[in-house]
């Protein structure tokens, strides 16, 4: 999430209004969901694939493929369990003849189904990622009338993942230089200290920030100015264009 | 220029029964930068966080303008938005991971609108020449950035009053050098009153006013900066030093019996002073 935040400053859609593009984000995953067919996961895969790595140019064609490479291994770990089944009459395979287990033409189709599926919602996904900065994912938020506390803690969480990363760092080097996760024994034990410790600093930390929050006049709700962003009804007739050819993708197919 | 801006008296403040501010009688001059000095744990931040009232006094008086400070809900709101507090650690204070928007903070909650604080806000990142930065996000800017940016966020309500907890601690020379400079400016064109906790004295005799010395919580010594760097043994009782200049014309004076003014206590000083020893001699 850190990373990919890193590039979404360089789309070329950073700028435009991400409740635009969080509506179409959620309207391409409804989609590609409901309609649960092969060809309409890899059109959105394609699609979204493209849409991204046309828009930023700073993720080119590998890089894309290097953060699709990502939740892969997942996928495929997820994947084997339902590819490999019983089997009760026709089979592709038989894996174990003793337990009857091997691939059925319905276990692999459902797993093809089911990895395109979650891919394509991974490229949908991504394509939110890697064009919205945070910030402007939170503004989103606040135009659809979330609860403002949520949002903030929200806002507030992601500002100092940063600071807990950058402490926690600091101290697993201090660490290792004093040649701490030497062995397996060691590593258990320096690493309950490190978390000991980063509990404490947190907690102190925030104390520190509520004083500060407090000496600029803090009274319970945390206010800033929301950003003006350009217009992006292109997003909302893209939306249409998308539902429309993948409805009839599948009617056809 | 000489009437006062804030003013405390015998102001006390105990920490789980440990008295950590005891008696502290101050008296800032509008317009003025002054320096409150004191080894580590003296008290300054203390100090600061009871002023504003985040901690509550146990006795004692705060005059901001010469009248009394209440610190009851309204009171403690006006003070907040007299009194600024930069604190030490930028990452404390930046809560919001867009610059603009942590500035915008503290002006919405002066109750201005949208337009006027995101007006405040630009101006407030103009005067700390972080504007070009307003978009970048939080945790991509440097220390010193960071620290800019913290300034940022007190100026935006305007303050009559800036307090700034270690503003050079952890930064270069340069960085520090630039904040300082920057401080003053403020202080300059804008009449700010600033104050500076710091137990960097070198800067003291070039930027400050007036000075305090904070000790266990009380006000030891104070004084303009060249009538404190006159005792220097006491300020050693304190853990603080000389700026290194004064250290100079001290040890001249003690070790090697040259007539120098032990008052001296900036490069440009020492250099009017070895001058006029040279010239003097050569004549």
């Amino acid at each position: 999430m850190l990373v990919t935040d890193k590039y979404a400053y360089t789309s070329k859609l950073a700028k435009k209004d991400p409740l635009a593009k969080v509506i179409f984000t959620f309207a391409a995953l409804f989609l590609c969901l409901i309609l649960n067919s092969v060809f309409v996961s890899i059109f959105i895969l394609i699609f979204f694939a493209g849409f991204t790595i046309i828009s930023n140019p700073a993720v080119s064609f590998i890089k894309y493929i290097k953060f699709m490479l990502i939740p892969f291994s997942f996928l495929i770990m997820g994947i084997i369990p339902v590819l490999i089944t019983f089997v009760k009459d026709e089979s592709i395979i038989i894996l174990i003849e003793r337990f009857n287990i091997g691939i059925t033409y319905q276990s692999l189709s459902a797993s093809v189904n089911l990895f395109f599926r979650a891919l394509s919602a991974v490229s949908i996904t991504y394509f939110l990622a890697l064009s919205t900065p945070m910030v402007s994912f939170f503004e989103s938020l606040y135009k659809l009338k979330l609860p403002k506390l949520f949002i903030s803690l929200m806002e507030l969480i992601y500002r100092y993942i940063f600071i807990l990363i950058d402490e926690a760092e600091a101290m697993y080097k201090a660490q290792k230089l004093r040649l701490g996760y030497r062995n397996f024994k060691s590593s258990l034990y320096c690493i309950s200290e490190l978390a000991a410790m980063l509990f404490i600093r947190a907690y102190k930390r925030a104390d520190f920030s509520y004083q500060a929050l407090l000496s600029r006049g803090y009274d319970g709700e945390i206010t800033t100015i929301s950003q003006e962003y350009e217009k992006a009804y292109i997003f909302y007739v893209l939306i249409f264009f998308i539902a429309g050819f993948c409805i009839t993708l599948k009617a056809v197919l | 220029m000489s009437e006062s801006i804030l003013k405390c008296e015998n102001l006390c403040f105990s920490y789980e029964d440990e008295l950590s501010l005891n008696n502290i009688s101050l008296d800032i001059k509008r317009g003025s930068i002054a320096a409150i000095l004191g080894r580590n744990g003296a008290g300054k931040s203390t100090l600061f966080l009871t002023l504003n009232g985040i901690n509550i006094k146990d006795k004692g008086s705060v005059y901001f303008n010469d009248k009394l400070v209440e610190y009851n809900k309204k009171g403690i709101a006006e003070i907040r938005r007299n009194i600024g507090i930069v604190f030490q650690d930028p990452n404390d204070q930046l809560f919001s991971a867009s610059v603009i928007k942590d500035v915008s903070f503290g002006a919405l909650n002066l109750g201005l609108s949208q337009d006027e604080a995101r007006k405040r806000a630009e101006k407030a990142l103009k005067e700390v020449e972080m504007y070009d930065y307003m978009e970048r996000p939080t945790h991509a800017l440097s220390y010193g950035q960071k620290k800019r940016v913290a300034i940022a966020g007190v100026l935006v309500m305007e303050p009559e009053l800036i307090i700034l907890d270690e503003p050079t601690a952890g930064l270069d020379p340069m960085g520090a050098n630039e904040i300082l400079v920057l401080l003053k400016k403020i202080n300059k064109e804008k009449g700010t009153t600033i104050i500076i906790a710091t137990h960097e004295m070198d800067i003291v005799p070039l930027y400050c006013d007036y000075a305090y010395v904070l000790d266990k919580g009380s006000v030891v010594m104070q004084g303009s900066p060249e009538e404190i760097f006159c005792h220097a043994d006491e300020l050693r009782k304190y853990d603080l030093r000389l700026p290194r200049i004064a250290h100079l014309m001290e040890i001249l004076k003690k070790y090697d019996n040259i007539a120098v003014d032990e008052s001296i206590d900036t490069i440009s000083k020492a250099r009017r002073a070895i001058k006029e020893l040279i010239n003097g001699k050569s004549n």
